[in-house]
């Protein structure tokens, strides 16, 4: 990449893209399975558009790579970034042709909401959507949750050594292995074991509650796409509440905090080394602020007097405390709801928990537990450095899988994604004060935007103004992405539009 | 046999109660004087809960989904333009919902007559109506979904379009890899330039 973008320079980043897509059209076959065994044939013709889509256009980019090409790390970022846009323009298409969306606008939101495992929705009409579509809006999370880009990766890209920066863009910097395919495969055969436990006992589970048996299989297999992917989509309008079931929630509880936590604490742990999930900087940190948060928000419902009991305070409270901490958004009131009852002292802890999320390397949004364990240790440390003499030495740790130096540049590194993350929260809060909703509303529903958590107090809703809905899906992006590429792509924008001139 | 009694049984009860003066209150809305029942939506329980909490409502829908059974009880969700509300009833009433709404199908419009929960204590502080009585409006339906030709056409010419284009990349990408050929495979060198 030169300091003026060249004709090469946008051919690599096309052709990424490309691939990208090529990957996206092959995951088609989930849905399009399920509208043959469903018998929706009219969906089946909608999907088979989409993924042809995908496919055709897909390869005419992919085949824009020049021979000669040297991709670079600030290709891998911005073909991220512009892979993120790409497919949420192609992954809409089926939601346009279903007639369950206002305009396209909503059709891109809810993409773009999937993929970065946010999960707010402006689909009308829910709870008589085909399985097939469905299927896709699960599907399409799933990916988000796995990473686009891990999953072109794993599949069509290959293992060359430049695609690291494209693995990084998308906001996982943790290599299980020396090598970005092997790290890619091993989150694809992770994910892949949860999967086969999920489904089967959110399956059990839901014969159990009442749900009939083929009914009971959709419902797990929907509802674990998007619990490990700390989603938020559900398959009826009513959300988890369609459920009416504490089992069903402690078992969606299980998954999407499994869902929330790092790659590679699952791996070490599946390998053997369990202790890690004692020691490791992300759990401790998650431990601790969803203690102090659930209380909070357990001192507001009992100070507004929201529930009656001690078990309706702790099913409503606890579960809304981990989806909102761990960024997955299920819910099991309404969303006016917390609006109405809740109370600011409830919904101030929930923003803060969504704000804070779930961990870095994860399928969850936020700031990360490990920015926030690694920014509080620098804290403690500068605190210690100011009451210990003068020349003192000692060292800043943290651990994460092994013990890591905690140096002044990654300190720098992580203080500044947490403003850009405040930032933007700052942002979408005025955002949703300007087109007229409550201060509180609109900066409930501005963490929950900022940290991919899909949490609604009301406001996303067909009826939102469109530019609300616009910015909403720009900071989606930009907050699943970590900023990282899309700061990338601004650069490569401005570059590219200083050479014009 | 059973369950078709008890919906009579229901029907006449509810035909009863609308003789006596709550059919103007299901058009407003509004709690008639001295009336006990009120007609309200889905939106009018959300917005209005802590003031409905408790009372007794009367709410028409769809049954959507699916009945869930809980021993002699059972869930059914109902939803109207605005929202949905579980409905806790008993199992051989549910039984007696032919359709729920789905994909397929229009589901039964129930009328459900009973008492409105903010937040249930009996069931985890789940907003919900526990039926006193449940009647059948209108039976469900099949909903048809034509399949449409144009979009046919569509999807068949865009499909050996992108079969026509993986079939270039595949050759591209076999000349790019073939060593003979004096290219490189893209970013096998992981070259920086920036």
């Amino acid at each position: 990449m030169h300091n003026h973008p060249k004709a090469e320079d946008y051919l690599v980043i096309a052709s990424y893209a490309g691939r990208v897509a090529i990957g996206l059209g092959a995951t088609l076959a989930v849905p399009l399975l399920v509208a043959i065994v469903e018998g929706e044939w009219s969906v089946l013709v909608d999907l088979v558009i989409c993924a042809a889509a995908c496919l055709f256009s897909g390869a005419a980019l992919a085949m824009l790579m020049p021979d000669d090409a040297r991709p670079g790390w600030l290709h891998g970022m911005v073909a991220t970034a512009v892979s993120w846009l790409f497919v949420m323009l192609l992954a809409a298409i089926p939601y346009w042709l279903s007639g369950h969306y206002g305009s396209y606008i909503d059709c891109l939101f809810d993409a773009m909401s999937g993929f970065t495992t946010t999960g707010l929705t402006l689909v009308t009409d829910l709870d008589h959507l085909s399985a097939a579509l469905n299927t896709w809006r699960h599907v399409v999370t799933f990916i988000g949750g796995q990473g686009v880009v891990v999953l072109a990766l794993s599949f069509l890209i290959g293992g060359s050594a430049g695609n690291y920066e494209l693995y990084v863009g998308e906001a996982k910097d943790e290599r299980l292995f020396p090598s970005v395919l092997h790290t890619a495969k091993a989150i694809w055969k992770i994910s892949a074991a949860y999967f086969a436990v999920g489904v089967a006992t959110l399956w059990a589970t839901g014969i159990a509650i009442g749900l009939p048996v083929k009914a009971a299989f959709y419902h797990g297999a929907w509802i674990y796409l998007a619990a490990w992917s700390t989603g938020g989509f559900a398959p009826m309008s009513q959300n988890f509440l369609y459920y009416h079931s504490a089992a069903f929630d402690a078992v969606g509880v299980a998954f999407f905090v499994a869902g929330s936590l790092n790659f590679a604490l699952h791996h070490a742990v599946l390998t053997g080394n369990r202790r890690e999930m004692l020691k490791n900087v992300e759990t401790v940190s998650f431990f601790i602020t969803f203690i102090c948060l659930f209380s909070v928000i357990t001192a507001g419902l009992t100070r507004a007097g929201v529930y009656p009991g001690f078990v309706a305070l702790m099913r409503k409270g606890f579960f809304h405390a981990i989806s909102a901490h761990t960024t997955t958004g299920f819910m099991t009131v309404s969303a006016r709801q917390f609006s109405l009852e809740w109370g600011d002292l409830a919904l101030g802890g929930m923003v803060v928990a969504m704000m804070i999320g779930g961990s870095a390397s994860s399928t969850a949004g936020g700031i990360k537990g490990l920015r926030v364990g690694a920014i509080w240790l620098a804290m403690r440390q500068e605190i210690r450095r100011l009451l210990l003499p003068r020349g003192a030495v000692f060292t800043k740790k943290f651990h994460l899988i092994e013990d890591r130096f905690l140096g002044d540049e990654q300190i720098k590194g992580f203080a500044l994604v947490t403003a850009l993350y405040v930032g933007m929260w700052a942002l979408a809060t005025i955002a949703g004060m300007v087109a007229g909703y409550p201060a509180v509303d609109s900066a409930f529903e501005a963490a929950s935007v900022s940290g991919n958590v899909g949490l609604s107090i009301g406001i996303t809703s067909p009826s939102m103004p469109d530019f609300l809905k616009m910015a909403y899906i720009l900071i989606m992006w930009a907050g699943r992405l970590e900023f990282m590429a899309v700061l990338a792509l601004g650069g490569f924008v401005a570059a590219a539009v200083r050479r014009r001139r | 046999m059973k369950s078709r009694r008890s919906l009579r049984a229901s029907a006449i009860l509810i035909a009863i109660i609308a003789s006596f003066g709550p059919a103007a209150m299901r058009v407003t809305g509004q709690e008639a004087p001295g009336a006990t029942i009120r007609a309200v939506s889905s939106i009018d329980m959300i917005e209005g809960a802590a003031l409905l909490d408790g009372s007794k409502v009367a709410f028409s829908g769809e049954a959507i989904g699916q009945a869930m059974e809980r021993g002699t009880m059972a869930w059914v969700n109902v939803g109207d333009s605005g929202g949905a509300i579980g409905v806790w009833m008993g199992a051989d009433v549910a039984a007696s919902i032919r359709v729920f709404g789905s994909y397929a199908f229009r589901g039964d419009t129930l009328r459900i007559t009973g008492t409105f929960h903010r937040a249930c204590s009996e069931h985890g502080g789940d907003m919900d109506i526990h039926a006193g009585l449940v009647e059948i409006l209108r039976t469900g339906e099949r909903v048809d979904h034509p399949l449409d030709t144009a979009r046919l056409a569509i999807a068949v010419a865009l499909s050996l379009a992108a079969a026509l284009a993986l079939l270039l990349l595949r050759a591209k990408d076999k000349r790019r890899h073939d060593p003979g050929s004096g290219s490189r495979q893209p970013g096998s060198d992981g070259f920086r330039e920036t």
